[in-house]
Order: C-alpha cells, then sequence, then structure tokens
C-alpha cells in the first residue's frame, strides 16, 4: 500500500518513514506544495498528514483538496490536542486524528483500519476466495495455510486484495513497487506477478490487457 | 451598597413631580390667604376713608352725583364688581352705584355678606357722622384675580418642571438605558465571547466607554490568539521530539544519535521555557538603567562569532553610541535569541548586518541578514503573533515568544520586513524608546 506522509520535521519525518516502510510504501513530503504535486500524480491509499508545516496549515490544504472531491483516506498526525482541532480537523475531512506523542503500534493500527475501510471490509482479516490477509500480522493466507511472499509479491498482492475484486492499473502497481522519481521498469512488474502468480495459483490474478489486474475470488 | 441607576432616575421624575406639585399647591393655600387678606384690607380701608370723607364734606343724598364724587377716590368705581351703597342716616335716603333697593340693616355693622343678582358680595360697613357707608365686591370676582395669581404662579414652576422631567428622560434614554444595555450585554456574555460590544448612544461619555470596553476585548483577543498560537507552538516544540523519541525507542534499529538530538532540543525548549517564565514573571521595569544598546549588541555578537565564522557567515555592524532605559540581562537575552535565529536559518557565505540608529525619541535596531528570507504570507505570520514557522526552528519558536515578551517589556516594538533592497534576506526592526536625558 502506498503512503504519503507529510511531516516537516526531519527527525520525525525520518522515524515515520522507517517505521511506515516495514509494511507500505512510502512518500515523504516536507510541505503543502510539495504533497499537492504529489497526490496529483499519485492514487495514495493512505495520507498521513502533519498539521503545521512550513508553507501553510494542514487543515486548510485538506478543506481545499475535499471541496475538489478528493477521497483519500486522511491521518492527522498533530501536537494540537484541544477538542476544537480535533473537531476542526475530523470535520474537515480528515478521517482520523493522532495526537503527538503516539505510540507506533496505535498509529499502524489506525492505518490498517483506513486501509481495509477503504477497502469496504469491516472485518480485521481481507479475503477473495480463499486468499486471506492479515494487515496486524502482515501474512496472507490461503485457506488457514500461511503463505511467504518478498517483499515486492507482497506489496503487489496486499494492493490487489484492498481493492477488493476491482481491477488495478499497472501504474498503479508499479508506482507501488518503486515510488515516484525512480525509473521503473514495466517489464519488472511482469516479472513479480508470474513469480505471484505461481506461489498463490495462476488464475488467482486475471491479467486486463491495456489496463492492468484483478483478484479473482477462488 | 448597590443599587440600580435606573432607579434612582425614576425617584428624582418623581421626586420632581411631587416637588413641583406641592410647590403649586402650597403656593395656591398661601397665595390665597394672602390675597384674600390684601382685598380685605383693602376694602375695610376704602370703606373707612370713604366714611370719613362723606363725613366731613357732608352731602345731602340724594342730590349728588355719587360717580363725581366718588371718582376721585375710587378708581373702580365703574366696575360692576364693586358694590359701593352710602346711606345718609338723617334723610334716610340711599346712594349706589348698583341699583337696589336694600334698605340698612344695622347701623353698627362692621362685616357684610349680601346676595344680589345671584352672586355673593363681602365686604365691610362704615358709619360716619352722618352716613353710613358698605363697601362690597362680588366674590366671583375674587375668584377670578385668585385663578389669575395661580395660573401666573404655578405655570412657570409647570414649565420648569416639565422641563426638568424631559432632560431627565433625555439623560435615561441617552446614559441610564445605553447602560443598562451595556451591563445585560456583559451579563449575558460567556467567558469566551470576545464579539465586540453592541451600544448606541448620542453620548459621546457612552462612545467612549463602548470604544474603551471594546479596544479592551480585542487586545484580549488578541492575546487569547497570540497565547494559543504560542501554546500550538510550545506543543510542537515538546511532542514533536517525543514522538521522533517514543519511535526511535521502539525501533529495531535505533538512531541513538537522533535520540541524542531530540533530547538536547527537549532540553533547549526547557530552558526557554524557563526564561520566558522568568522575564513573564520579573518586575523589570522597576530595575531599568541606562543601557548602551550598540555595547550590548557589539558583546553578543562577540560571543557569537565563532559560530558565525563555523558558519561562514560574515558580520558587520554599524552600531554608534545609543542608550536606552532597559535591563542589560534581558536585552542581552534578546539580541542572543535574534542572533541565533540567523544561525539556524541562514546558509553558509551569507551575511548577517546590525545598524543602530537615533531618531525623533527612538532608538532603531535593523538586523538583516541575506538568508533566504521569508515570503509575504510568512512574514504577516510572524507579525501578527505567530512564533513559529517551520520545523528548524529547534526550540527557537519559544526564542521568539520571549523576544516579544522582552521586547514588550522594554516599551519596544519588534517588526519582520523583507529587506529594503529587494535581495533576498530577512530584516528585523526594532524600534526602542529614548527617555529625555539619557545620554
Amino acid at each position: 500500500m502506498y503512503i504519503l506522509l507529510l511531516e516537516d520535521d526531519p527527525n520525525l519525518g525520518r522515524a515515520l518513514r522507517k517505521l511506515l516502510s516495514t509494511a507500505y510504501q512510502v512518500q515523504w513530503v516536507r510541505s503543502l506544495a510539495e504533497a499537492s504535486n504529489h497526490v496529483a500524480m499519485v492514487d495514495y491509499d493512505v495520507v498521513l498528514l502533519d498539521l503545521g508545516l512550513p508553507d501553510g496549515d494542514g487543515v486548510e490544504w485538506l478543506r481545499a483538496m475535499r471541496s475538489r472531491q478528493w477521497l483519500t483516506p486522511v491521518l492527522i498526525i498533530s501536537a494540537r490536542d484541544a477538542l476544537n482541532d480535533r473537531v476542526l480537523g475530523l470535520d474537515t475531512g480528515a478521517d482520523d486524528y493522532i495526537v503527538k506523542p503516539f505510540e507506533a503500534e496505535e498509529l499502524l493500527a489506525r492505518i490498517r483500519v483506513l486501509l481495509r475501510r477503504q477497502s469496504g471490509s469491516a472485518q480485521p482479516r481481507l479475503t477473495c476466495g480463499s486468499l486471506s490477509f492479515s494487515a496486524e500480522a502482515q501474512q496472507f493466507y490461503i485457506g488457514d495455510e500461511a503463505i511467504s511472499l518478498p517483499a515486492m509479491e507482497y506489496q503487489i498482492l496486499a494492493v490487489l486484495m484492498h481493492s477488493a475484486s476491482k481491477p488495478v492499473i499497472r501504474e498503479r502497481l508499479i508506482q507501488q513497487l518503486y515510488g515516484l522519481g525512480d525509473s521503473a521498469d514495466s517489464n519488472t512488474l511482469d516479472v513479480h506477478i508470474h513469480t505471484l502468480r505461481k506461489r498463490i495459483g495462476k488464475d488467482r490474478i486475471e491479467t486486463l490487457r491495456g489496463f492492468g489486474y484483478r483478484l479473482v475470488p477462488l | 451598597m448597590s443599587f440600580r441607576l435606573s432607579r434612582l432616575a425614576l425617584l428624582l421624575a418623581v421626586s420632581t413631580i411631587v416637588s413641583a406639585l406641592s410647590g403649586v399647591v402650597a403656593t395656591y393655600w398661601e397665595a390665597q390667604d394672602e390675597f384674600r387678606d390684601v382685598l380685605d384690607d383693602d376694602l375695610e380701608n376704602q370703606g373707612e376713608l370713604l366714611a370719613q370723607v362723606l363725613s366731613s364734606e357732608y352731602i345731602r343724598v340724594p342730590g349728588v352725583d355719587l360717580d363725581a364724587l366718588l371718582g376721585d377716590y375710587f378708581d373702580a368705581i365703574n366696575e360692576d364688581a364693586l358694590w359701593l351703597t352710602v346711606y345718609d342716616l338723617e334723610t334716610g335716603k340711599s346712594l349706589s352705584n348698583l341699583p337696589h333697593e336694600l334698605p340698612l340693616r344695622k347701623v353698627d355693622d362692621r362685616d357684610l355678606h349680601l346676595k344680589m343678582d345671584g352672586s355673593d358680595w363681602y365686604g365691610v360697613q362704615r358709619k360716619g357722622d352722618h352716613v353710613v357707608v358698605q363697601v362690597l365686591r362680588r366674590g366671583q370676582r375674587f375668584d377670578d384675580v385668585q385663578h389669575e395669581v395661580l395660573e401666573d404662579i404655578t405655570a412657570p414652576i409647570l414649565v420648569v418642571s416639565g422641563i426638568n422631567l424631559l432632560l431627565l428622560a433625555l439623560l435615561m434614554a441617552m446614559v441610564l438605558w445605553p447602560l443598562s444595555r451595556l451591563s445585560r450585554q456583559l451579563e449575558n456574555r460567556g467567558p469566551f465571547s470576545l464579539d465586540p460590544l453592541e451600544l448606541k448612544s448620542p453620548a459621546r461619555e457612552i462612545e467612549v466607554l463602548r470604544n474603551t470596553l471594546n479596544r479592551l476585548i480585542g487586545g484580549i483577543g488578541e492575546t487569547l490568539i497570540r497565547e494559543r498560537h504560542f501554546a500550538d507552538d510550545l506543543a510542537h516544540e515538546m511532542r514533536t521530539p517525543l514522538t521522533t523519541l517514543k519511535l526511535e525507542l521502539t525501533a529495531s534499529e535505533p538512531d541513538f544519535e537522533v535520540m541524542k538530538f531530540e533530547v538536547n532540543r527537549l532540553a533547549k525548549v526547557l530552558e526557554q521555557l524557563l526564561t520566558l517564565a522568568r522575564v513573564e514573571h520579573g518586575q523589570w521595569q522597576g530595575s531599568f538603567t541606562a543601557v548602551r544598546l550598540d555595547e550590548v549588541c557589539l558583546q553578543e555578537l562577540a560571543t557569537l562569532q565563532p559560530a558565525f565564522a563555523a558558519a561562514t557567515i560574515q558580520t558587520d555592524t554599524n552600531l554608534p553610541p545609543v542608550t536606552i532605559r532597559g535591563d542589560r540581562v534581558l536585552l542581552g537575552v534578546l539580541l542572543r535569541n535574534i542572533l541565533n535565529n540567523v544561525l539556524c536559518h541562514c546558509p553558509a557565505r551569507t551575511s548577517l548586518s546590525l545598524r543602530l540608529e537615533q531618531s525623533e525619541g527612538t532608538a532603531v535596531l535593523r538586523v538583516t541578514d541575506s538568508g533566504p528570507g521569508m515570503t509575504n504570507a510568512q512574514l504577516e505570520r510572524l507579525n501578527s503573533g505567530f512564533t513559529r514557522l517551520d520545523s528548524r526552528s529547534q526550540g527557537l519558536g519559544l526564542g521568539l515568544a520571549i523576544c516579544r515578551r522582552i521586547v514588550e517589556v522594554h516599551a519596544a516594538t519588534m517588526h519582520f520586513k523583507a529587506r529594503a533592497d529587494h535581495l533576498p534576506g530577512l530584516q528585523i526592526e526594532f524600534i526602542f524608546p529614548i527617555e529625555a536625558g539619557l545620554t
């Protein structure tokens, strides 16, 4: 899954990126202007938004983005703990609000909730036929049997799983693998898909010619 | 003792009405008695006089022109309100200015009350040597005169009282009612409501009061906003490094350098907070002395010179001797914070200049750097009370709050500007008042 981290403090940004990178593809930016550019190019799964940023207030940025029907889930990370601030953040369009300092586990749990809700599931474990995924354990299962996947294949399958059998375009999967800015090789994605099919079953991933891929419930 | 002004005004109105009415009634009764006495005395004197005159110049009745005879003595002989009758005791004849056939009843009567033409007549009877004289006045005439007198006396009192009541009502409308409305607005106001007071009155004093209160409320609002910004900044300055520390502590490979940095950052914030607390609670103005501002600048710059040299920031000064009233220690803290800010924000191979000048009772200190500068929006934020612009402040957000407080206790101003020469960079301008006599 692809997360945009908007945090201007260098050390906290680095610490958050280190934490999140264990489970997600993370893009870290330090200003609202950079964030605007990134969300215009990439369809992120979750945005972590700090409020006090050098070029403006995060709430105002969120208000402007929501007014343009931008639907990506937003989790506000802020030092402002006043009730008014929290209510304002949520009313403006944030999906969740967490006050600094927070525990790493709590942040990860809240991100998992947002991802799960986005995929339309209220269950902690996402399922597609006999294939299932526990975001908390970061583990895929076929039936009750856990399957181990290399990092790249894990990322691809997580995106397909969260899409809940809906098609995912190739560019989204490439971004998931390489982020922005890196020159991604389209053939590499095909290789990873091929490997993935061998591990979970060829028919579980359907190729949509000229578009992308879709997970098939089997 | 506490009371409502409106009730006092009401009491005053009632008192005015009562005093006016009681004045009228008292005057009426007093005038009535006095006037009756005067008229009675007049009649009595006229009767006495006429009796004496007719006795000394005895004239037979009839055979005399009473009008001609009495015209010299009675101006009002022709008035139908005065009834004069002369009885000749020797002939038994009588003469009167009003036609009547009333006989003389008793020669020795002195006070008379007769009825004629449907009217009551009051008067006196006096006896001369050969004649008896009756002088009477129509009762209605007395009432008429009494009413005229009453009108003349009471009309001014009532008019003046009416004007007083009108003025009182005007006073209530212009002062007391607006004050009551103001009182109600303040009573109904929530503790966090800082909307301006709505109060309309043509009275200048009320307008001044409203404007003063609104200025006060506005000042409180600005202070609260500033305090809130400060609280936000403080929360950021403390919670951000704490979050980093928590994340690093739970990481599989903690970055100890980062942790050490964040602990130092927290220590710096704590130190700044303590400084701010000392500034807030100090009775600084009492200990102000004459301070050479140029010397403070040079001393603080000299202390940080190695840091500027290491950062390859070139310094340049133009600091003529200028003396202000202030606290040497606080001014040192102010300069140190500002210079540290330059060190934190300006990249290598930039410059810093300190310029001091004295003009029109003020000392103007300009600290100008050639760093990246700020956008107009950022300058506006800083000038409107924000103390932190980005994460690079590393505790200096509080430093800025401290600077503001130090500037305030010196009755000075601090303004963030773009450079006058339009080159990249930031200029911070301090204006200190200079007391007369300081050299």
